[in-house]
């Protein structure tokens, strides 16, 4: 069975039909690739997977455990992790503070231990600061950990970002174009990393990304969304070569 | 274990200085606790009973606008009905030490008077926050605003607690020297929930609460918490406030007072805690070393000052006077 299962599920705005039928099967440990052309619907399905909009039909399940009508923490806790397309961070706190605040519903010191500064909190708060500052530094930004993220490079931005996510010890890590707005070196950068660390940690991975040279390079099965609903799935080969791709992408050759 | 002994360290320099003043003031008397709780006497002998005065409001201010910094400053929440949690611990604490412990010990009076105001605000802080905690930015402001208006409107006519004529013959046991450990304890308590993982999250809700939601964070439970403790520390400042003063009226506790405290937290400076500190120093000090100005001009100038220097402050630092920096004994590093 798989991981994460999205069975038939449709998402409606009124008569927006935002995704028909969408089904996907993650299994774990592989990098899956969302494409689509603008407006398809991708960053939509993310926001099901995540909780944000509770489809109107269809199921979505992690572990065979449905997660519809769950909160979106809920569902952060259980291990879905994301960054969004427009970065959302939290701009005033440090790059390091950002990353421990994922790390909240995996702590446990009580009021009383932050009040009294007891040795459970110490212990605590001292690992939690290694473990963010280890993730700091798988994505090579470990130097910056005191600055405020708000005055971050934008391609620092996007890294800090996927740290934060990790920081929630997800299975499942939803990336929304980390890509956007990065120039190729960075690009080609954020590639490797992004492969080295669903291969290091083992998790499942699932990114929307309109670089095609990223998502070809990486993915190891590619989903494609056409106007709210699934054209093609299957491997960068098939994708590429699949008529129904090329039309949404190209137009029809008339 | 280390900074445990920083806690003890830091109370035992507070009491350590207090038996320091204790001799200067009172001239070799072993009597320490008297400067902690019962009439001002001793401190009527150091320092006039106008100055007396005007720090012991400046306590209760600090401790009211560090409490309000807590939900305004850093998790977000913009609630226009501090006075009210105030009010209520007032009123709880002088009842209960009135008419159910006239006699107890000072000290008794004030653990439980204080504690019960504590816990009554917060209760109703509870019920008021789940309730109105849905609501996001001037809507919460105007929720609060009813609410608060609405605690003392029903205050003013329980004739039990004297109604309009104010509740009097209130025992005042507090006095400097409690407000001010008081005051000292809240500022250290503050400084470490924002410290902790409480705190990252509350700053976080506030920085961008969709994200927040997606790093596990619940929202509401951490508002709602803010809201709690926030409320309950006003309850005990209300509580020191009505036994420091000894009579209580509803007509401290109008919507004036909340704007008030919120102009402390944005004059000093909203998400700093220092701020919070400077701003309610600041406006409760002003106004009072203005009567000196019209000592010398010999027309009241003070109304027309006060409201300038507001104003050249909005002008010139929207941000507030220590923007979001802290002082350094209170920065989080």
């Amino acid at each position: 069975m798989a991981f994460l299962e999205v069975d038939n599920m449709s998402l409606e705005f009124g008569g927006v039909k935002a995704c028909q039928n969408v089904t996907l099967k993650l299994e774990p440990g592989i990098l899956y690739g969302l494409i689509g052309p603008n407006g398809a619907g991708k960053s939509t399905i993310f926001n099901v997977l995540t909780g944000i909009y509770p489809p109107t039909r269809g199921d979505v399940k992690l572990g065979g455990e449905s997660l519809v009508g769950k909160k979106p923490f809920e569902i952060a806790q259980k291990g879905i992790g994301r960054t969004f397309q427009n970065i959302r961070l939290f701009k005033e706190l440090t790059v390091l503070e950002n990353v421990m605040s994922a790390f909240y519903s995996s702590s446990h010191s009580s009021m009383l231990d932050m009040v009294f500064e007891t040795g459970k909190f110490h212990t605590e708060e001292a690992d939690v600061r290694a473990k963010s500052m280890e993730l700091l530094k798988v994505m090579g930004i470990e130097d910056l950990a005191e600055v405020p993220a708000g005055g971050l490079p934008y391609g620092k931005q996007r890294k800090l970002e996927i740290a934060r996510a990790l920081g929630l010890n997800p299975k499942l890590l939803l990336l929304d174009e980390p890509a956007a707005g990065l120039n190729p070196t960075e690009t080609r950068e954020l590639t490797d990393l992004i492969r080295k660390i669903q291969k290091d940690r083992n998790i499942t991975v699932l990114l929307i990304e309109h670089d095609m040279g990223l998502v070809m390079k990486i993915c190891e099965k590619i989903y494609v969304l056409v106007q709210g609903q699934l054209v093609c799935e299957g491997t960068a080969d098939v994708v590429q070569n699949d008529k129904r791709v090329i039309e949404a992408y190209l137009g029809v050759d008339e | 274990m280390k900074n445990i002994n920083k806690t003890f360290l830091i109370i035992a320099m507070f009491f350590g200085l207090a038996i320091l003043l204790n001799f200067v003031m009172g001239g070799f008397s072993f009597d320490v606790a008297s400067l902690f709780y019962a009439k001002p006497t001793r401190w009527q002998g150091l320092i006039s009973p106008y100055y007396y005065a005007v720090l012991v409001i400046l306590c209760v201010n600090v401790v009211l606008s560090v409490s309000l910094a807590l939900l305004n400053g850093f998790t977000g929440l913009f609630t226009m009905g501090h006075a009210g949690f105030m009010a209520i611990g007032a009123y709880t604490s002088a009842s209960i030490v009135t008419f159910m412990l006239p006699t107890a010990p000072f000290f008794i009076q004030m653990i439980v008077g204080s504690l019960c105001a504590g816990t009554i605000a917060a209760l109703i802080g509870f019920l008021i926050g789940v309730s109105s905690l849905r609501l996001n930015g001037d809507y919460l402001g105007m929720v609060t605003l009813g609410f608060s208006e609405i605690i003392r409107i029903m205050l003013l006519n329980i004739d039990a607690v004297g109604g309009a004529r104010g509740m009097t013959d209130i025992p005042q046991y507090s006095n400097l020297g409690s407000v001010l450990l008081l005051a000292v304890i809240v500022i250290l308590v503050i400084k470490r929930i924002r410290d902790g993982r409480l705190g990252r999250a509350m700053l976080a809700i506030k920085e961008n609460e969709m994200a927040a939601n997606m790093m596990g964070i619940n929202p509401l439970a951490i508002k709602v918490k803010a809201f709690v403790i926030s409320s309950f520390i006003a309850g005990v400042a209300g509580s020191f406030f009505a036994h420091s003063e000894g009579y209580l009226s509803t007509q401290t506790f109008t919507f004036v007072k909340s704007f008030e405290v919120i102009a402390m937290n944005v004059i000093g400076g909203l998400g700093s805690l220092s701020g919070a500190i400077l701003g309610a120093g600041i406006l409760t000090v002003l106004p009072e070393a203005l009567r000196k100005v019209q000592d010398i001009t010999g027309i009241d100038l003070r109304m027309i000052i006060y409201a300038l220097t507001m104003i050249l402050i909005m002008i010139l630092r929207p941000q507030g006077l220590m923007g979001n920096r802290e002082w350094k004994w209170l920065s989080s590093k």
